[in-house]
């Protein structure tokens, strides 16, 4: 008996360190407190509807929500489809039989897809209680926009059972060297859609958002100088914002207060200024012969965090948006860099190198508290912060070759989203309704 | 049969509407982002036509008065370096063999005494050479993240322009870039590889 149980919690235990193998990407799930077990049923199709995979939908739901740190997919899809057929059968859901099965909700949705576009109803349940929270039509989404769909669902049984902002309707943007040159990509934040934005196949540099996600800000070295360039999205348009000599990298956008800052090195040493996104009414704000660079804007746009050398090896301080008040924040390890504040305005998120690789970390915004993300024999860089301030993104050579991964803020979830090629620098859109 | 004619001629006129607007559509957006021209450095920082461009170390929030251009104590905006030459845009890509490379230490844009004596040779060849433009190009090993090995590689190259100017080089010839990690010479993995790829070297326009 007692060997039996044993059985089982190994099988357990297995199930809860598996990786589980979806499309090209695969979330790894360290076991934690608290999060739930959602059961979402293949949907069905619409009377008249053209139909898709009765999974496609439910499967991209589920990762977004296992990503999402609060839920959990059920271990085993026979059991949810048997038991989804008989509730079908019976016209009435067997809750007792979900719970059973150790799920907490239940998604059961239906979906129309017509010629040009799609749409889905979902009803969400809690399963103790057999409660509806929530029955919503969710639509019209172009028909090849079926993803989105199935990742605005996700926010919304995120924001339901959690009351958090989910990440699923967001976007990343990276820079990819595929074939010659480095280039500005951009793919959805479960590693879906990747696609190329420019095809200069020159050499691309530390993209940034701005304007609530309409444009992004890149250093490109196509016309011989390290310019800052941005490009709407609506129709990939491009055009140079700040082309002074040497070069414009960096960008950093605070909604806030509608400014870039970024580094310049156009006197001879490289400065931090801030300028509006047309490049217009610039100000300088260090003044210091060494390196000053990687700045990142506070939430509220009143505060800069950037690296400098001026101590002797790069460090991480603090400045307001005057230049004034510098204050250094990190007095361990010998190279600490790519500072990011969180859009929550509680931490900031950097790069340190310890036992000759670097790792992700992240510290109160006073320098205190630092906790490290990320670990073992390969380098982890270029942290950024999710629109909702538990997540990040970051570069790491753990495969070999720079690649993208998404990590949340305990560390109990890691995802690989890029594999081809080599990928770095990512940043992370606002939510995108 | 006029009336067909007609149709296919007022079709025509609509179509060709639509496409001026479109061109419209695209100048507003063109018009916001100034495309430059490629002799100057940003115009949009300049005052527009009418008046005349501030001197060229001059940038606008010297002269909003605000306390940003306030110097850290000890310390005056003109010793940070000398301002840099407007790029040439275009690819230099003649390497001369009189113009050595020079090499670095890990993390540091400091010029050794070697550094220093192959910079002067280069300097003779430079001042032989009156009026030709080099690109001075700043490298670093893979070492370091991706962002502060950019500013790295520029600190190089800026350390060997000043070096240069020192001695009497016409800054308007000196141009520099940092290519940071980006263009190793060597892809290697050791100290002899790294030891290559931290480098300045040397092109001609």
């Amino acid at each position: 008996m007692k060997r039996r149980l044993l059985c089982v919690c190994i099988l357990i235990f297995s199930f809860l360190f598996s990786l589980h193998a979806q499309e090209t990407h695969e979330i790894v799930i360290k076991p934690k407190k608290y999060v739930a077990t959602i059961a979402i049923p293949p949907f069905s199709c619409k009377p008249g509807s053209e139909e898709i995979k009765s999974t496609a939908l439910p499967d991209v739901i589920y990762r977004d929500l296992e990503l999402s740190g609060f839920f959990l997919r059920p271990q085993n899809d026979k059991f949810v489809t048997d038991t989804n057929r008989s509730d079908l059968t019976a016209g009435k859901i067997d809750f007792p039989e979900w719970n059973r099965l150790g799920c907490s909700f239940l998604l059961k949705g239906e979906y129309a897809l017509n010629p040009s576009s799609i749409t889905a109803d979902c009803y969400l349940y809690d399963v103790k209680t057999g409660a509806r929270i929530f029955g919503k039509n969710f639509g019209d989404y172009p028909k090849n926009a079926w993803r989105r769909l199935a990742h605005r669902i996700s926010d919304e049984i995120v924001r339901y059972v959690t009351h958090n902002q989910g990440i699923a309707c967001s976007q990343i943007i990276y820079i990819s060297k595929l074939g010659k040159g480095k280039d500005l990509y951009i793919m959805d934040s479960d590693g879906a859609e990747q696609r190329a934005l420019t095809n200069d196949q020159n050499l691309a540099a530390a993209p940034c958002w701005g304007i609530g996600g309409t444009e992004v800000y890149y250093t490109s070295y196509k016309e011989h100088n390290p310019d800052l360039w941005a490009m709407r999205l609506a129709d990939n348009q491009t055009g140079v914002i700040s082309s002074y000599p040497g070069f414009n990298l960096s960008p950093s956008w605070c909604e806030k207060t509608q400014r870039l800052v970024l580094t310049l090195s156009k006197d001879g040493n490289s400065e931090i200024y801030t300028m509006d996104n047309r490049g217009k009414n610039l100000k300088r704000l260090t003044y210091d012969r060494a390196i000053d660079s990687s700045p990142s804007w506070s939430p509220e746009g009143n505060q800069v965090v950037f690296t400098s050398d001026r101590s002797g090896s790069p460090q991480i301080y603090v400045m307001d948006s005057e230049g004034l008040n510098v204050k250094r924040l990190t007095f361990q390890g010998s190279y600490n860099d790519s500072p990011v504040w969180s859009p929550l305005g509680d931490r900031i998120a950097f790069a340190s190198r310890k036992g000759g690789y670097f790792h992700i970390f992240l510290m109160d915004t006073n320098g205190a508290n630092w906790i490290q993300l990320t670990e073992g024999s390969s380098n982890n860089e270029d942290p950024c912060w999710a629109p909702d301030g538990r997540h990040l993104a970051f570069t790491s050579n753990r495969t070999g070759s720079p690649q993208i991964y998404v990590i949340n803020d305990d560390a109990t979830i890691l995802m690989q989203l890029t594999k081809n090629g080599k990928n770095q620098s990512p940043s992370w859109s606002p939510i995108l309704y | 049969m006029l009336n067909a004619v007609k149709c296919r001629w007022l079709t025509q006129a609509l179509l060709l509407a639509l496409a001026l607007s479109l061109c419209v559509g695209c100048k507003t957006w063109n018009k916001v982002f100034k495309k430059k021209d490629k002799a100057e450095p940003t115009a949009s920082v300049y005052p527009s036509e009418g008046t005349l461009p501030p001197p060229p170390d001059v940038d606008s929030s010297k002269q909003t008065g605000s306390l940003s251009q306030l110097p850290l104590e000890g310390q005056t905006p003109t010793d940070l370096g000398t301002p840099l030459a407007d790029p040439m845009r275009m690819e230099a890509d003649q390497r001369i063999s009189d113009l050595r490379t020079i090499y670095f230490e890990f993390d540091s844009y400091a010029l050794s005494e070697d550094a220093k004596a192959l910079l002067d040779g280069n300097y003779e060849w430079l001042k032989a050479h009156p009026g030709i433009h080099v690109l001075i190009e700043g490298h670093c090993d893979e070492r370091g993240t991706v962002e502060y090995n950019l500013n790295l590689g520029q600190k190089r190259a800026d350390a060997i322009r000043e070096y240069l100017i020192l001695k009497g080089l016409d800054p308007s010839t000196l141009h520099t870039i940092s290519y940071g990690e980006e263009r190793p010479e060597n892809d290697g993995q050791d100290e002899a590889a790294w030891a290559q790829n931290r480098r300045v070297q040397f092109l001609v326009y």
